[in-house]
C-alpha cells in the first residue's frame, strides 16, 4: 500500500534528455528523494477505504493515524446493505434504504430511480417466468402504474422499457443476447454501483478512489517516458498488492 | 405496510406508531413519482403534514412525535421536489412559516435538514420576496445555526451537520434576494460564515483531507452574498491567510468551487477597495487590480467551458455571469480584458439565445434562463458603463433587439429581476448621446419603461400618490400657506416596519427610474415621448418613496427634466412637483439626494427669472437663502463608528452639495436686478462664498468667481436695460441665438441706465468690503485655467467699478479686456450628469 502511495510526483519529473536510462537502484533513489506528507498519504488511504466500501478498516485507520475524515464513516454500511439489497434482487427494500439514507437521491435523479424500477421490473419478470403458470399481472400493473409514464415522457427509458417487456414474450431459457444481458446478475451489480456513486456524489465525495488516478497517471507516465525512449524500471502492480 | 391509497386518514391517527408507519409509507410511495404527489395534494395532503411538523412538545420529550415530525418533513420535502406546477402548490405562507420555524437547534436535526431542503428547493424554483424581511427572526436563527453546525463539523465530521450545514449556506442568498435584505443579513451573518470559510481552509491545511467541496463552495458564496465594504475591509485587513487559499481555490478541480472563490474575491474586490488611495488603507490599489487580473481568466475561462459545453450556453451557471457584471463594473484595465477576450460578443449570443421574443410567453424554463438572462444583462450593462466604444459594440452585436423584447414582456415574478437587468443595459446605453439620438430611439423602449414605473403602486403608497395628484390639480399649489409649515407637511418619517412585501418592486422602479435619467435629458429625442406617457405623476410619486435609491434616482430623474431651456417642461415638471418636495428633498438623510435636489433647484433657476421668482414666492427669500447657506456650510461630521475609508467615499458628495448650492446663487445672481439685489444683501451667503473662494476643489472656487461675476456684470451703455428688458434679454441669451427682437430692445434704452449702474458699483463695494478682491488676488495664481480666466474678469469688473485696489493692477485690466465675455450670465452651469448610481 505504502509504496502505491508514495507515486506520482515523480513520474512528473520525467528527464527530458533523450535515450537516459536509470537502474533500478537509480530508479528507487529518485523516487525516495520525492517527499510525500504523511498527512497526504493518510488522507489517500483513508480515501481508498471509504469509496470502496470498507467501513471497519476505515475507522480502525482513522483511530490509528489519528485523523478526521472528510466523509461520513457511518454511511459506508448504509451504502454496503443498500449493495447487498440490489445484488440480492431485493429492489423494493434497497428503495426504501436509499430513501431513508437520502430522501432527494431519487427524486433528483430520474435516471437513476427508472433503473432500479426496470430492476423491479426484471425481478417481477423472472419471478412470474419461473414457473409455467406464473401470475402475469403483477409485472402489467407495475409496468403500467409506474414506468409508462416515465417511458412517455423520455424515449431513452421508452427504449429500455418495451426491451424489458419483451423478456414476457420469450422462453427464460434461450433468450436473444440483448435480453439475456437483462436477466444477468451482471445488471444488478451495474446497477448497485451506480447506486453507490450516486450516494458518494450526492455526499460530496469522488466517485472513484484517488489511488486509482494515481495509478492510470503512473501509467500514462509510463508510457510518456517510453516514447521519449527512456529506460527505466516500470512499475509492476502485483508488487504492490 | 399500509395500501397506499388508504393513507391519508392514518396520517391522522392518534396513535403515534400508525401515523409514523402511514408516513413512512407515504414517503416512499412519493419519491420519485410524481403522479402521486399531484393525487396526495389535491387530497390535502399538506395540511395534514404541516400539523405534524407542527406538533407542539408537551414538556416531555417524545421520541415517537420527533420521528414522527422528521418524517413528516421529509415528505413534504419529495413534495418539492416536482414539476414546478406541483411544487409551486406548496409555496403558501403557511407552509413557509412553518418551515421557519423549524430553523432552530432544538427542532430534531433530521427535521432541520428536511426543512432546509424543502425551503431551498421551493425558493431555488420560484424567486420569493425576501424572507428575512417577512421573518424577523430568521436572521438571528440562521446565525446561531451556521455557528452551532460549524462547531459540529470542525469537531465532528458527521454526515447530517455537513448536509444542514451545506443547506443552510444554500439558504443564505435564497432568503434575501435583494441587495438590501442581503446587506440586512451582513451584522448578524458575517462572522459566522467568516469562521465557517476560515475553518475550512484551516481544516484543509492541518489534517491534510479536503474539506467537503460543497459545504466550502456555498459557504464561500453565502460569505459573497452578505459581503458589505466593512467586512470586506475586516477581511482584507486579516491578509493573505485568507484570501491565498481563496486564490488556490481559482484552481480547484470543480467549477462551483473555482466560481464561488472568485465571487468571494470579486466582492472582496470591489467591496473592500477604498474609494481614495489612502495611505492608511488595507488593501492598496495595485494589489486589488491584480487580484481582478487573476480572476478574468478563471471566469472567462468558466464561461467558455459553459458555452462550449453545448446548447449555446444555455446551461451556463448566471453565477458566473453575475461576478463578471461585477468586475466589469470597475472599468478600467479589468474591462478591457474582458472585452479583449471577446465576452461582449459571447453574452451577447447567449442573450439572443435565450430571449427569442416569443419565449416569455410560455413560464416554465423562463425561471431558470431568467436568472442566465438577467445575469447577462448586467454584465453587458457593466461592460458599457465607462466606454462609449463598448456601448457601440454592445449595439453592433445586437443586444438592443433583445432588451426591448424583455421590456415589453408581461410583468412576472421571474421576469421581474430580467427587466430589472435590461434598465441596467438601457441605462448604460442613454450614457451615449450619440446612440440616445440614433439607435435609442425606439418607442418600444419608451412604452416598457413607462409600464415598468407604473406598475400599480402598493397600497402603502397609493395615497401619496393621489395626494400628488391632487396637489398638481390646483392651479396655485401651495400659495399662501406659511413655508415651514409646507416643508413639514410630508409627514416625517417613521422607521417602516416592513418595507419587505414591497421591497422588490422597488428595486424595478429604482433601476427603470435609472434608465428614464438620461432619456428625459433636453436633447434626447425620447424626451417627449416619455412625459407624453404621464411618467411625471410615478416621477414624484417615486421622490416621494422611503426607500433611497429609489427616491435618489427619481430626483435625479427631476433634475434632468428641468435641465435646459425647454419652459413648457420646466412649467409642467413644476406643476407636479411643488416646492414643499424639494425642500425636504434637500433636507434629506441622504446626502447623494441632497445634492440631486439642489441640483434641481440649480436647473430651474438657470437662465430663467421666472423660475427664481417662483422659487422666492413659494418658498420665501429669506428661507432660499437659509437653504443655501446650511448646504455652503456642510462639514463632513463622521458618525462614532464610521471608518476613515467610509467618510472619504461620503465626502465627494458633500463637496456636490456645496457646488450645486453655490450655482443657485450664481444662477440667482444672473437674474433681473431684484434678484441680484437679494443677493447682496444676504452677508451671512456673500461672507460664505467669499470664504469659499480658497476651497480645495476648483468647481467650488470657480462658482464663487462666477458669483462675483454675475453680481457686477454692466449691461453695456447702450443697451443697460429696465427690468423688463433684462427680462427678455436673459431670454434671449438662453436661447443660444440671435433674437429678432433686438431692434426693439435696443430702443428700449432706458433712463435708469444710470441707476442701474450704481447698483452695479455698490455691489461691488460690498463684495470689495467682505473681502472678494483680495481673494481675487490670490486666485490669480489658482492650478486650474478656468478659475484663472474667470478671475481675471471679475477682477477687472469689480476694478472698473472702482474696487480696484492699487495702481499697480491697473496694467493688467487692459491686458484682459480681451477676454471679457460677451455676457455675464453663467450660462454652462447646469448641472447635467448623465450618470446615476447603480443600485443592482
Amino acid at each position: 500500500m505504502s509504496a502505491a502511495a508514495s507515486i506520482g510526483p515523480g513520474a512528473t519529473t520525467a528527464p527530458v534528455t533523450p535515450k537516459r536510462g536509470y537502474s533500478r537502484e537509480q530508479w528507487e533513489s529518485k523516487l525516495d528523494n520525492v517527499k510525500v506528507s504523511k498527512a497526504n498519504l493518510n488522507a489517500l488511504v483513508m480515501n481508498y477505504l471509504i469509496i470502496e466500501g470498507y467501513q471497519s478498516a476505515a475507522l480502525k485507520f482513522a483511530q490509528e493515524a489519528n485523523i478526521s475524515s472528510s466523509v461520513a464513516l457511518d454511511s459506508i454500511d448504509d451504502r454496503m446493505q443498500i449493495r447487498a439489497a440490489i445484488h440480492g434482487g431485493a429492489i423494493q427494500e434497497a428503495i426504501e434504504r436509499i430513501n431513508d439514507l437520502n430522501p432527494e437521491l431519487l427524486d433528483t435523479n430520474p435516471e437513476l430511480h427508472f433503473s432500479l424500477l426496470r430492476l423491479q421490473l426484471i425481478e417481477l419478470i423472472r419471478e412470474c417466468t419461473a414457473s409455467p403458470n406464473g401470475d402475469i399481472q403483477p409485472v402489467l400493473s407495475f409496468a403500467t402504474t409506474h414506468l409508462a409514464s416515465r417511458a412517455q415522457k423520455n424515449p431513452a427509458f421508452l427504449t429500455d422499457l418495451e426491451r424489458t417487456m419483451a423478456l414476457l414474450c420469450f422462453p427464460r431459457d434461450n433468450l436473444a443476447p440483448q435480453l439475456a444481458e437483462l436477466m444477468d446478475p451482471s445488471l444488478r451489480r451495474q446497477v448497485a454501483a451506480r447506486v453507490n456513486e450516486a450516494i458518494l456524489e450526492a455526499q460530496g465525495v469522488m466517485r472513484e478512489a484517488k489511488m486509482r488516478g494515481l495509478v492510470r497517471l503512473w501509467g500514462w507516465a509510463e508510457n510518456a517516458l517510453r516514447q521519449e525512449k527512456v529506460d527505466f524500471p516500470s512499475l509492476d502492480l502485483k508488487n504492490i498488492a | 405496510m399500509i395500501a397506499e391509497d388508504d393513507l391519508l386518514p392514518y396520517l391522522r391517527s392518534d396513535d403515534r406508531r400508525i401515523q409514523l408507519r402511514a408516513l413512512r409509507s407515504l414517503k416512499n410511495s412519493i419519491i420519485g413519482h410524481s403522479e402521486q404527489k399531484a393525487a396526495y395534494l389535491d387530497r390535502g395532503v399538506l395540511y395534514e403534514l404541516l400539523g405534524i411538523i407542527n406538533t407542539q412538545e408537551d414538556g416531555v420529550k417524545d421520541p415517537m412525535s420527533d420521528e414522527c415530525r422528521i418524517q413528516a418533513g421529509v415528505v413534504l420535502s419529495s413534495f418539492a421536489y416536482s414539476d414546478p406546477e406541483i411544487s409551486s402548490r406548496l409555496l403558501t405562507p403557511a407552509t413557509l412559516s412553518t418551515l421557519v420555524t423549524t430553523l432552530t437547534q432544538y427542532s430534531p436535526p433530521a427535521l432541520l435538514l428536511a426543512s432546509l431542503r424543502t425551503l431551498t428547493t421551493l425558493l431555488t424554483l420560484r424567486p420569493t420576496p425576501s424572507l428575512v424581511n417577512q421573518f424577523p427572526g430568521l436572521a438571528t436563527s440562521m446565525s446561531e445555526l451556521i455557528s452551532h453546525y460549524s462547531t459540529a463539523c470542525f469537531e465532528n465530521y458527521a454526515r447530517q451537520d455537513v448536509q444542514s450545514l451545506t443547506k443552510l449556506c444554500t439558504l443564505v442568498p435564497l432568503i434575501s434576494p435583494s441587495h438590501s435584505s442581503a446587506q440586512s443579513l451582513s451584522s448578524e451573518l458575517t462572522s459566522p460564515l467568516i469562521e465557517l470559510v476560515y475553518g475550512s481552509f484551516k481544516n484543509s491545511q492541518t489534517s491534510g483531507v479536503v474539506f467537503d467541496s460543497k459545504l466550502q463552495s456555498t459557504a464561500i458564496l453565502a460569505l459573497a452574498h452578505v459581503l458589505t465594504p466593512t467586512a470586506a475591509r475586516q477581511i482584507a485587513a486579516a491578509g493573505p491567510k485568507f484570501t491565498n487559499p481563496l486564490l488556490a481555490l481559482l484552481r480547484a478541480p470543480d467549477t462551483t468551487t473555482r466560481l464561488s472563490a472568485a465571487s468571494l474575491l470579486t466582492a472582496l474586490y470591489t467591496s473592500g477597495k477604498p474609494e481614495l488611495t489612502s495611505s492608511s488603507g488595507v488593501t492598496r490599489a495595485p494589489q486589488i487590480t491584480t487580484l481582478a487580473m487573476t480572476l478574468v481568466p478563471t471566469l472567462m475561462k468558466l464561461l467558455d467551458d459553459a458555452i462550449a459545453a453545448g446548447d449555446h450556453g444555455r446551461n451556463c451557471d448566471p453565477r458566473i455571469l453575475h461576478t463578471l457584471a461585477i468586475v466589469c463594473r470597475e472599468g478600467g484595465d479589468v474591462t478591457d480584458r474582458c472585452v479583449e477576450a471577446g465576452l461582449i460578443k459571447k453574452i451577447v449570443s447567449i442573450v439572443v439565445q435565450v430571449a427569442p421574443n416569443n419565449h416569455f410567453a410560455s413560464g416554465r424554463i423562463l425561471e431558470r434562463d431568467g436568472k442566465l438572462l438577467s445575469g447577462s444583462l448586467l454584465c453587458l450593462s457593466a461592460l458599457g458603463l465607462y466606454n462609449e466604444d463598448y456601448r457601440k459594440a454592445i449595439i453592433e452585436a445586437g443586444a438592443l433587439g433583445a432588451v426591448v423584447a424583455v421590456m415589453n414582456t408581461a410583468n412576472t415574478p421571474a421576469v421581474r429581476e430580467v427587466k430589472i437587468a435590461a434598465c441596467h443595459v438601457l441605462r448604460t446605453l442613454s450614457r451615449s448621446v450619440r446612440l440616445l439620438r440614433t439607435t435609442m430611439v425606439e418607442s418600444g423602449v419608451v412604452c416598457g419603461i413607462v409600464d415598468l414605473l407604473g406598475d400599480v403602486p402598493s397600497e402603502e403608497e397609493r395615497p401619496l400618490l393621489e395626494n400628488v395628484d391632487t396637489v398638481a390639480s390646483e392651479p396655485e399649489p401651495m400659495d399662501d400657506e406659511p413655508v415651514q409649515t409646507t416643508v413639514t407637511e410630508v409627514p416625517a418619517e417613521e422607521d417602516d416596519e416592513d418595507e419587505g412585501d414591497e421591497e422588490e418592486d422597488l428595486e424595478v422602479r429604482t433601476a427603470a427610474m435609472a434608465a428614464v435619467c438620461n432619456l428625459v435629458l433636453d436633447f434626447s429625442p425620447l424626451r417627449k415621448s416619455i412625459l407624453d406617457k404621464g411618467i411625471l405623476p410615478l416621477v414624484v410619486s417615486g421622490a416621494r418613496s422611503r426607500y433611497t435609491p429609489l427616491r435618489l434616482n427619481s430626483t435625479w430623474a427631476l433634475k434632468h427634466m428641468v435641465f435646459g431651456d425647454d419652459m413648457d417642461t420646466k412649467d409642467s415638471v413644476m406643476s407636479h412637483v411643488g416646492f414643499p418636495l424639494i425642500m425636504k428633498l434637500c433636507e434629506d438623510k441622504e446626502i447623494q439626494v441632497q445634492e440631486q435636489a439642489l441640483d434641481f433647484l440649480r436647473n430651474l433657476t438657470a437662465r430663467s427669472e421666472k423660475y427664481i421668482d417662483m422659487l422666492f414666492d413659494n418658498v420665501g427669500v429669506d428661507e432660499v437663502f437659509k437653504l443655501v447657506d446650511r448646504k455652503l456650510s456642510l462639514r463632513v461630521v463622521p458618525a462614532v463608528d464610521d471608518s476613515e475609508q467610509e467618510l472619504l467615499s461620503t465626502q465627494p458628495y458633500y463637496t456636490k452639495v456645496i457646488i450645486a448650492a453655490a450655482y443657485v446663487i450664481v444662477h440667482i445672481a444672473a437674474g433681473d436686478d431684484r434678484h441680484r439685489e437679494a443677493v447682496i444683501r444676504n452677508e451671512t451667503v456673500l461672507r460664505k462664498i467669499v470664504q469659499l473662494m480658497r476651497h480645495e476643489n476648483y468647481e467650488v472656487r470657480l462658482a464663487c468667481v462666477w458669483t462675483i461675476i454675475n453680481l457686477t456684470w454692466v449691461e453695456e451703455p447702450s443697451r443697460a436695460p429696465g427690468e423688463a428688458a433684462a427680462a427678455q434679454l436673459a431670454g434671449q441669451i438662453s436661447a443660444g441665438g440671435p433674437s429678432s427682437d433686438q431692434s426693439q430692445l435696443e430702443q428700449s434704452i432706458s433712463s435708469s441706465a444710470e441707476i442701474y449702474s450704481s447698483d452695479c458699483r455698490r455691489r461691488a463695494m460690498t463684495l470689495v468690503r467682505f473681502g472678494a478682491r483680495e481673494q481675487l488676488e490670490y486666485l490669480k495664481q489658482d492650478p486650474v485655467l478656468d478659475v484663472r480666466e474667470k478671475t481675471k474678469t471679475a477682477i477687472y469688473q469689480i476694478d472698473s467699478l472702482g474696487g480696484g485696489p492699487s495702481l499697480g493692477a491697473e496694467d493688467q485690466h487692459v491686458e484682459n479686456i480681451g477676454s471679457v465675455p460677451s455676457h455675464g450670465v453663467e450660462v454652462a452651469g447646469s448641472a447635467m450628469e448623465i450618470d446615476s448610481e447603480l443600485h443592482a
